[in-house]
């Protein structure tokens, strides 16, 4: 029975020490320069995987230390797992055995309440003075040694990043500008472009395009100029004045992709 | 020696108990509300009082300062009476104590859902009520020092040491935190603007949580855990070493909350490295109580006060931990603004204080009233329904706020937003939100069968208002063994210590903040708010916009992408009080200004769904009938400029001209799509405020290396 305890206990100081390591790692993968979005994710998993790989370890590790074949070889592993277990209780878990308990409590009571003169757990210890080190260490990085990047420095390198992979799929052709988008008139991507429509542009512009807060698009007039071309930048770069919002950030500029099929919508209301 | 015979004073400590477990059901029903109105909106009632803006402040502080807060007293009166032998310094101090803390919650629970709130999480109250709750501070102060130093018994025991640095911090953060300037009775503005006022608020909020429901709370676990446990305390030199580590480290870790904000950067670094030094801090407490149950497992089986001790301690070892693991900067960009920190606060109130509280409830009733408890297959039942309602509402929360926060991320591979509609991510939490609220009503449930067993319990039993004992007199010898000891029989000597201990964190915080100007940089294209748009602010602060929607773009590509331009610290110098947020159920504001027309936002806040289908947001019709009180305009302009706000000598007399004049061009912007509406609705303020939000440094380009 005492046996079980001190071992879940060395198993939850074990898993514990787990938790403690790999978010340690995590709290210095902060200086990658990798875009943070990616690298968060990794980390969020290998602190996952590190807990499990953990824990998998140590159920397979405690029934292992029980498996021993003749009798003689199981006094002998238990006395070496007593013994073991003795050193990790003495030396880390810090527990003494409960009959000692007597010769511990200290004189005075409050109201019936007894106190124990225990020694503070030394594992409690090196978790304290373990986080002092690593924060001292953490302020370091960021503010003394400035080897770690503050938040701002991760926001550009995060958007050069971007702008990086962005320049290589303009070059390749990946996106339709106001220049090479050409109008679409067949059935399917008309409905696509309706779908668009309804889902991001009846709030101002009305159900039927009739207009509400945004102008009517089914009349004759154009205010920001008709034809595929016009209408194009028009919701690409918006009409801040106006209300209008710029859609670039928000529709898919690839080639055949949603903004496209919109444009088609729009401009194929009225005659161009 | 001889004894001397005295009494201990119960009715107090049951007065306490009766408030605890009714305001308990009070601010546990708002929350269900509120829970329920985050996917019915139709559960706002349709009317101003009870929109979700109102309510969810009204619901924080119901559970913290009217449920937690009567616990914590009614556990303290107990057993700081028992620990000193003694009876309370004053029957009356007590009574008032009682009485005015009473009142300070009617008076809360009137003004929050009136709109009067000064916007400031958990510290919403306006400036009448909190000069009040001073005032009832400093007689529970003197009250509780009183006692103490009349006590009998020569050291003080540790819970002691817990409940005397909660209650100076206590005051020390409600005094810093609530300085503000009233511009009439019931309207104040705080001193602060911006980043400070931002790093003076969480430097509260996180406190707050440290010094009302964390330290007091070990406090009372120090007491009965060991009384139920009928065991001794594990380690005095643990109790010792983590006491003192944790008040010192604890206030340092403020500046968490506002990882990735306008905050300097040493600021925000500072708030990450104490917080995970607080970990062991922390657990210490945790480690004290569990080991304290070593042998007495075979009674945790029997006893539901135990199990319900046991289950506290435990949430409390999983929320401090999770605390630190939140204040790393790459958890931190997932968790922050979403629902895993509503998550993460409720396994503390929860699991910690609530089931603490129902663990000394169900202990000390029966004894108060000289009688075994009524039911204990009850209590128990009581038990696992709690524990079912805490995973059942901690679970969806958890995987909401993840999903959420990573749709909010998403990119496609063209590098565009994968979520841009914010509602697409709202929507998707929907039956997470279903799942929440049937948590909560769980967990409900067990607390009303708590009623009902306690009741039958008080019932059956005899109450007595004075419990005779008695003691020998305290010894007058000074001699100590070790210094803590000494420090033990002087109470006032460690009061003054704890006060300094907890000092520190917070001056090394604030004052370069306040006095460096680097920390805040200038931008000369920010202007003070126009009188139109003052007053729009105070409706959106009077209607809680800020429960929902954060004005704080974090620096990340998704953010910027989303919503503009990142936040800079120089935007806010003039935003008495600073309205960041902390949580974003509907989308940030910061760049809100000029992104719709006039006529997006009428129709928006009129209907939300006609606009944005699927939109949780309640309406505000109120807002379309009501008129803008323009009587108030003149002392707002003045108390702006007393607080630095450089308006123009003689401006306030012209003011309301001004608003007139802005509150007209809306109108009649309005008019062109047919909107016939006065100029002195309220409304008009309010889109006047979303109209300017963020455009001060609009269209400036972001910076790039």
């Amino acid at each position: 029975m005492n046996l079980k305890i001190k071992n879940t206990l060395k198993f939850l100081f074990l898993t514990f020490a787990a938790v403690m390591i790999s978010s340690a790692s995590a709290l210095f993968a902060q200086t990658v320069t990798e875009p943070v979005q990616a690298e968060m994710n990794m980390n969020t998993y290998y602190i996952i995987m590190f807990v499990i790989f953990f824990l998998l370890l140590n159920l397979i590790f405690i029934p292992l230390m029980k498996s021993p074949k003749t009798a003689e070889e199981i006094s002998a592993s238990a006395i070496a797992q007593k013994k073991l277990i003795g050193v990790l209780t003495g030396k880390i878990i810090g527990l003494q055995p409960i009959e000692a308990e007597k010769s511990l409590l200290l004189d005075e009571d409050y109201d019936g309440i007894q106190e124990l003169d225990n020694n503070i757990p030394p594992w409690f210890n090196i978790l304290f003075y373990g986080t002092v080190i690593i924060a001292i260490i953490y302020m370091l990085n960021f503010h003394v040694f400035k080897t770690g990047k503050l938040p701002f420095q991760e926001y550009n390198d995060e958007v050069f990043a971007a702008q990086l992979q962005r320049d290589e799929l303009i070059k390749s052709g990946a996106f339709i500008n106001e220049t090479t988008v050409e109008l679409l008139n067949d059935p399917e991507s008309l409905s696509a472009g309706k779908q668009i429509f309804l889902a991001n542009c009846v709030p101002c512009h009305g159900e039927n395009a009739g207009g509400t807060v945004g102008p009517n698009l089914t009349d004759q007039f154009w205010i920001h100029g008709g034809g595929i071309k016009n209408v194009f930048k028009t919701i690409k770069y918006g009409v801040p004045v106006k209300g209008m919002i710029a859609w670039q950030n928000q529709f898919n500029p690839k080639k055949n992709a949603a903004g496209w099929k919109l444009c088609t919508f729009a401009s194929g209301n009225k005659s161009c | 020696m001889e004894m001397e015979k005295f009494s201990y004073d119960n009715r107090i400590v049951r007065n306490f108990a009766i408030a605890t477990v009714l305001w308990g059901v009070v601010g546990m029903l708002v929350g269900l509300i509120v829970a329920t109105q985050l996917f019915a909106p139709v559960m706002n009632f349709a009317n101003q009082y009870t929109s979700f803006g109102r309510i969810r402040p009204l619901h924080t502080n119901a559970v913290i300062f009217a449920f937690v807060g009567n616990a914590i007293f009614m556990g303290i009166y107990y057993s700081l009476q028992r620990l000193c032998k003694a009876r309370m310094f004053s029957d009356l101090l007590s009574k008032i104590h009682f009485w005015g803390w009473q009142l300070i919650i009617v008076c809360a629970a009137v003004t929050l859902p009136l709109g009067f709130t000064t916007s400031k999480e958990y510290a919403e109250l306006e400036w009448p009520i909190d000069i009040l709750i001073a005032l009832v501070w400093v007689v529970f102060a003197i009250n509780m020092f009183g006692t103490i130093f009349k006590r009998r018994e020569k050291h003080m025991y540790v819970a002691i040491w817990f409940y005397i640095a909660s209650v100076v911090t206590i005051a020390v953060l409600h005094i810093v935190n609530s300085i503000e300037l009233p511009v009439s009775f019931l309207k104040s503005y705080p001193v602060y603007a911006g980043v400070q006022d931002a790093l003076v608020q969480w430097w509260y909020g996180h406190n707050a949580v440290a010094f009302f429901l964390t330290t007091p709370y070990l406090g009372l676990m120090y007491y009965f855990l060991p009384k139920a446990a009928n065991r001794p305390i594990y380690s005095y030199r643990l109790s010792i070493l983590h006491f003192w580590s944790l008040i010192f480290i604890y206030i340092w870790a403020g500046p968490h909350h506002l990882l990735y904000t306008a905050l300097p950067d040493w600021a925000q670094s500072l708030g990450t490295a104490f917080s995970i030094m607080l970990i062991a801090p922390s657990w210490g407490g945790m480690i004290n109580g569990l080991l304290t149950l070593r042998g007495a497992w075979d009674k945790v089986r029997e006893s539901p006060v135990l199990k319900f001790m046991v289950v506290a301690v435990t949430a409390y070892g999983m929320a401090t931990f999770e605390g630190p693991m939140l204040s790393l900067k790459n958890v931190n960009a997932i968790a922050h603004f979403t629902d895993w920190i509503v998550a993460h606060v409720h396994v503390g109130a929860l699991g910690w204080n609530g089931f603490l509280t129902f663990g000394i409830l169900y202990w000390l009733i029966p004894r108060l009233y000289r009688t075994d408890l009524y039911s204990n297959k009850l209590a128990n039942f009581h038990f696992w329904i709690g524990t079912l309602g805490i995973v059942f509402y901690a679970v969806p929360m958890y995987w909401g706020g993840i999903t959420q926060s990573l749709m909010w991320k998403q990119f496609t591979p063209e590098g565009i937003l994968q979520y841009p509609n914010f509602l697409e991510t709202v929507v998707k939490l929907i039956p997470l939100y279903i799942t929440r609220a049937i948590g909560g009503t769980l967990y409900f449930a067990g607390v009303l069968v708590m009623v009902y067993n306690l009741v039958k319990t008080a019932k059956q039993g005899q109450f007595e208002d004075n419990e005779a004992t008695e003691a020998p007199p305290m010894i007058g010898d000074h001699s100590a063994q070790t210094k803590h000891k000494w420090l033990e029989s002087r109470p006032g000597k460690f009061a003054l210590l704890s006060a300094v201990v907890i000092l520190i964190g917070g001056l090394v915080q604030m004052i370069p903040t306040f006095l460096i100007k680097s920390n805040i940089p200038t931008i000369s294209s920010v202007k003070p708010y126009t009188p139109l748009e003052l007053q729009g602010r105070d409706i959106y602060i009077r209607e809680g916009c800020n429960n929902c929607h954060s004005q704080m773009i974090r620096p990340f590509r998704s953010e910027t992408e989303r919503y503009g331009e990142y936040s800079k610290a120089g935007e806010f110098v003039y935003d008495h009080p600073f309205l960041w947020g902390s949580k974003r159920t509907g989308p940030d504001l910061q760049r809100e200004g000029k992104k719709y027309p006039n006529l997006w936002h009428f129709y928006h806040m009129a209907d939300p769904r006609a606009i944005s289908p699927g939109s949780i947001m309640p309406a505000y019709d109120w807002l379309f009938t009501q008129e803008l009180n323009t009587g108030s305009t003149e002392s707002k302009i003045n108390g702006m400029r007393t607080l630095g706000v450089p308006y123009a000598d003689g401006f306030e007399k012209s003011a309301n001209e001004e608003l007139m004049k802005q509150a007209n061009e809306i109108t009649q912007d309005l008019a062109k799509n047919d909107i016939r509406v006065e100029s002195n609705k309220e409304i008009i303020a309010l889109i006047a405020y979303l109209q300017r939000l963020g455009t001060d440094i609009k269209g400036e380009s972001p910076v790039i290396k």
